[in-house]
């Protein structure tokens, strides 16, 4: 299902985060979203979930299963790495997506023993292991080297493949080999440049 | 190792102290000696209403305790939920807080039986303090995670196993800590009021009454001694607990 944005505008206090915001998000094709860090990229895939709501406006599409790796990694503490992915794994069993993320060693590690990067990738195998009907990913490869970068993106093409994707990057190589569709903001208010 | 020799030079230390103080005085009615206090303590301790009275003692406090936990715990969580009842409920939650101890066990001698005074009291200890940690424990849950419950769609049942529960054991432990001594301290301080029939409050009064100093230095003695075995446990059963997970 399409994730329709229609007219909507955001405001925080007095700030226009987007002003009479329209795009159709389709399903099946994977989007990135650049533009300047505060233009409103990661307000729009907020609004996209429900997690927020529009000030005016409407948006469709919401009520679908969402697989969101947000820009902070969100594991539970408490939890160790497997946990953490079986807390909400619907597809496979945890010790594939532990084996698929080379984290099969640490998965009786909590995310305080785990390097930044083993973070990461928990985080993003947890949101595959989901199975949404629609991904969101904010800035999903911060914080991993190169190498790792084009792994990651494999695993989750390999994922996510004829399901809605929208991802938000400040690098266009990394855009380029994540989406087939990049979308230029500037703001805030969130504008649609091209 | 080091430790051992620490601990025992420090209690050497003031048993030697309280020897030194007694000599000095050298009025058994006023601090009588440690050896004295032991002697008595050994000839209490050979009495079967020592034990009745210990034991009864601990039965109020501890019943109060585990009520106070449980209603403070729910008041916590009710109040959080639903800012009326917060509102409405809030003098409450000032009057237990504000209220001397020995105002509240004179006015509840005169409601309810003697037996559940200390019971009572120690209940109201307790309640406030858990009352406000489990209030402010779930008003400070991370809200990121809260975010990720609600889009991954948790069930009620694992929003509170995985993400509430975790972040709240923190803040009832430190409740759990901190409201055992004053449940002990005010659950013996309402029995020396009220005297129930066993109890170590009425040991205490009764020794003060009868000018009996070593004796109520050794119901003292017992006194701290419980207390500091109730805390190592619960401090051991909230260890547990977390190793639980």
């Amino acid at each position: 299902m399409d994730i329709c944005f229609s007219k909507v505008s955001k405001y925080f206090d007095s700030l226009c985060v987007m002003d009479n915001f329209s795009y159709s998000f389709q399903t099946g094709k994977h989007y990135c979203l650049m533009g300047p860090s505060g233009c409103g990229k990661s307000t729009l895939l907020r609004l996209a979930c429900g997690l927020i709501q529009p000030d005016s406006g409407n948006i469709s599409g919401i009520d679908q299963n969402f697989s969101y790796v947000f820009q902070e990694n969100r594991l539970l503490p408490w939890y160790t790495a497997q946990q953490n992915i079986d807390l909400v794994c619907h597809r496979y069993d945890t010790t594939y997506w532990l084996n698929a993320i080379g984290l099969t060693a640490f998965s009786k590690a909590y995310p305080s023993e785990l390097s930044g990067g083993m973070c990461r990738r928990l985080s993003i195998a947890r949101a595959l292991a989901a199975n949404g009907e629609v991904y969101l990913f904010d800035e999903p490869l911060t914080g991993l080297d190169n190498t790792l970068r084009k792994q990651m993106i494999c695993f989750i093409h390999q994922h996510t493949a004829g399901k809605l994707c929208i991802y938000t990057s400040h690098h266009l190589d990394e855009a380029q080999m994540l989406s087939n569709e990049i979308l230029q903001f500037s703001g805030p208010p969130l504008n649609h440049l091209k | 190792m080091r430790k051992l020799y620490q601990t025992i030079f420090i209690l050497i230390f003031w048993v030697g102290l309280w020897q030194l103080f007694s000599m000095l005085m050298d009025q058994e009615l006023l601090i009588p000696s440690p050896y004295t206090v032991l002697q008595h303590l050994y000839i209490l301790a050979k009495r079967v209403s020592f034990w009745l009275s210990i034991a009864a003692t601990l039965l109020r406090v501890i019943t109060g305790y585990v009520l106070g936990m449980v209603l403070g715990c729910f008041l916590g969580a009710i109040t959080w939920r639903f800012p009326f009842i917060r509102h409405l409920l809030h003098p409450l939650l000032l009057i237990i807080r504000s209220t001397p101890v020995s105002s509240f066990i004179i006015l509840i001698l005169l409601w309810i039986a003697t037996d559940f005074v200390p019971v009572f009291i120690s209940l109201l200890m307790v309640i406030g303090i858990f009352w406000q940690n489990i209030y402010e424990g779930i008003e400070s849950v991370d809200s990121q995670l809260i975010e990720f419950a609600f889009i991954y769609r948790l069930p009620f049942k694992q929003r509170v196993t995985a993400i509430y529960l975790p972040s709240l054991r923190p803040f009832f432990s430190s409740a759990a800590i901190a409201s055992l001594g004053l449940a002990w301290k005010s659950g013996v301080a309402a029995e020396v009021l009220c005297h129930p029939k066993f109890s170590m409050g009425k040991a205490l009064y009764d020794a003060k009454i009868y000018l009996e100093t070593a004796d109520l230095f050794a119901w003292t003695a017992m006194v701290i001694f419980l207390s500091m075995i109730l805390e190592k446990f619960i401090r051991y059963a909230l260890a547990a607990l977390k190793k639980e997970g």
